[in-house]
């Protein structure tokens, strides 16, 4: 197998729509009362592996079934390649998708499943077999061709699905929670595999997922769903160490979201915030005003510096670990702060050397200005 | 005939044999069977051999010639019009059936629920009794007539009381039930995102419904066409009273050589007949649906 396939399209910035492979323009869905799509702004990237996550009921599948044609936008526009497809139905749009149960149609075999797609479009006979036996090579399943699909198992059944959306080389690939009925191991295992297709393929993936795991080891970008609305839309590591909203950086990865008062907001943009009593932070404070009162910080639990002394510490306060758990290759310690509010710390597990942390010792704990995020302020 | 056995797709776990306690599970049906079906067939099958006495009594011989005379061109006509008449019935019922078994089968469950409840409704009430209501709907002084006459729609009073058109209203209406309840059991277990599936790799309305929902409800079509066609080409209380005699079917012959002619030997071998053909029909189909 080589890049030489013809999956890729050829289509990447070709598309005279600023590199975007697909746009959703304000769009907003109800159902009844309920706005389940609140005017999202989408730009999805030509080649880019997007993935929407967000909790069950925030929206993201809407917004995907907005992006396939199943559902009409009340508001707002749905684009692709440029070109406005809000009304256009399912079967004319040029994109696939990848259904959360598979979908796959029991009374085709695996070739007759593969084929489906290309049939309508008219493709002709001996072109059809070749792209099939392509495709099918392609996610590994070479040779089971004529097996019916209750035959498959799990993983198999997802590789055919895979299959039968990318042979029809879609512009935007569409997975809706693809590897939720997968086992942990397996899920793993085909999120390198999707990973390493999308790469090879250099075709659009807008994948679906309320696992944040999956998210992170997958996507360019991570679009955070929540509400209906999408609350930051940035690449994983950016949406990690910088979350926008408090939402963001607690749906992704662990975060202690902390209240703190202002103390001063000084020229160069540092800022200085009580946490508790004792308990002072400098943070970047860009953009708050003077006369803010209250900001809401975010701190990772790793982020979070741990010391028996305040010696040679700036800004440190002092705390109790009330609780430690063992988790293998980190610890997770709950620390206590004076006044009555907790921090989660996790410290890793480096050596025998180090100095492990007891319940009830006291400490100090600092954290650098760079890691303490601003996520709202009133 | 055991026809609903048809509509039992798959059967992909391991077979085992029944043991004892099956056996004896199994007991009761298999006594009724053997007492009401297997033995009155070979009662059956023995006088169909049997030749008619001067006064309409079975003598005990070995003779083909009640089937030869099964094959006589005017019965052959008969089968082959009550053949018609049943292939008729079941297009009938599968084209307005299927329909209503999908709608059914798509609403929501509290009105599903009702809905069959409607379908089933007609059952309640004496089979006679609705037959004799569609009687004097369908005369010519009958309600239709009368409203049709009304919207200008016809002239002359509406005339198809007693023709084959009137039979084939009264077969519809009696078997559409068992043709809607088969094919909702398996609409109702079809996966909507396989539809989805079908339309976003490219398939319109209609590829849709040929390419997938067909094929995928077939089970229920196939269980259908049996309950509906095999008892509707044997049906005679129908064509006796909405045909009044003048559209003879099989089951009004077979019923004729019991009855009024007393020749139990030939209604015999015309029942045998009768069964081979159902036995076909149901080969025929059960052998489609396993390719399928």
């Amino acid at each position: 197998m080589s890049g030489s396939n013809g999956y890729s399209n050829g289509s990447n910035g070709s598309h005279g729509s600023n590199g975007f492979a697909m746009e959703l323009r304000s769009v907003t869905k109800r159902y009844g009362s309920v706005t389940a799509v609140n005017a999202v702004d989408l730009q999805i990237r030509d080649g880019e592996f997007l993935t929407l996550l967000g909790p069950s009921g925030c929206g993201k599948t809407t917004i995907l079934r907005l992006l396939s044609g199943f559902e009409v936008p009340d508001e707002g526009q749905v684009v692709l390649a440029g070109g406005d497809v809000s009304h256009v139905p399912p079967h004319k749009r040029d994109v696939n998708q990848v259904f959360q149960s598979y979908a796959l149609f029991p009374h085709l075999t695996v070739e007759g499943n593969v084929a489906f797609g290309l049939r309508m479009r008219g493709v002709d006979s001996s072109e059809i077999k070749t792209r099939v036996k392509d495709a099918l090579d392609l996610v590994a399943l070479d040779g089971l061709g004529s097996r019916r699909t209750s035959e498959l198992s799990g993983g198999q059944r997802q590789r055919v699905a895979l299959a039968r959306a990318l042979v029809c080389r879609p512009k935007v690939l569409l997975l809706d929670e693809p590897l939720s009925a997968l086992d942990a191991k397996l899920r793993e295992m085909m999120q390198i595999e999707l990973k390493r297709i999308q790469q090879r393929l250099g075709i659009t993936f807008v994948f679906v997922t309320h696992d944040q795991e999956e998210a992170l080891t997958m996507s360019d970008r991570i679009a955070v769903v929540n509400k209906g609305r999408i609350e930051q839309i940035d690449a994983a590591d950016e949406i990690y160490e910088h979350p926008a909203t408090a939402f963001a950086a607690d749906f992704v990865g662990a975060a202690n979201l902390v209240r703190g008062e202002v103390l001063a907001v000084r020229n160069n943009g540092q800022c200085e915030a009580r946490i508790g009593e004792g308990a002072v932070v400098l943070f970047r404070g860009e953009g708050i005003a003077a006369d803010c009162a209250d900001v809401l910080l975010s701190i990772r639990p790793e982020k979070i510096h741990l010391s028996d002394s305040s010696e040679g510490l700036m800004g440190a306060f002092p705390g109790a670990i009330e609780d430690v758990i063992f988790r293998g290759a980190f610890a997770e310690l709950r620390i206590l702060l004076e006044g009555g509010s907790a921090l989660r710390a996790s410290v890793a597990n480096a050596s025998a050397h180090k100095r492990s942390w007891r319940k009830g010792d006291r400490v100090w704990c600092s954290v650098h200005h760079d890691d303490i995020v601003v996520v709202d302020r009133h | 005939m055991n026809t609903l056995s048809i509509s039992a797709s798959g059967g992909s776990q391991a077979r085992r044999a029944p043991g004892l306690m099956g056996w004896l599970l199994l007991a009761p049906m298999i006594l009724w069977l053997v007492a009401f079906v297997v033995i009155p067939t070979l009662i059956l099958l023995v006088y169909s051999f049997c030749q008619r006495g001067s006064f309409g009594e079975a003598v005990f011989s070995f003779t083909w010639e009640n089937y030869g005379r099964a094959f006589d061109a005017r019965y052959l006509k008969i089968l082959m019009m009550s053949i018609w008449y049943a292939a008729l019935t079941t297009a009938f019922c599968v084209t307005i059936g299927y329909p209503v078994a999908w709608f059914i089968a798509r609403a929501r469950p509290a009105l599903r629920s009702k809905l069959l409840l409607l379908v089933m409704l007609p059952f309640w009430i004496s089979f006679l009794l609705r037959t004799y209501a569609w009687i004097s709907l369908l005369k010519a002084e009958g309600i239709v007539s009368a409203f049709l006459q009304s919207a200008r729609l016809i002239t002359e009073p509406l005339s198809i009381l007693y023709t084959p058109t009137a039979v084939i209203i009264g077969l519809v209406y009696a078997y559409l039930p068992f043709m809607i309840l088969p094919i909702y059991s398996s609409a109702e277990k079809l996966d909507e995102s396989v539809i989805e599936a079908s339309q976003d790799l490219g398939a319109g309305a209609i590829r849709t419904f040929f390419r997938v929902i067909l094929p995928l409800t077939w089970p229920g079509v196939s269980a259908g066409v049996l309950l509906v066609f095999v008892p509707a080409i044997g049906m005679f209380a129908i064509t006796d009273l909405m045909g009044g005699a003048r559209v003879p079917m099989v089951g009004n012959v077979i019923q004729a050589q019991f009855g009024a002619a007393r020749n139990w030997p030939f209604g015999a071998a015309l029942g045998i007949c009768f069964l081979i053909i159902f036995v076909a029909v149901y080969s025929v189909l059960r052998e489609r649906e396993s390719k399928a």
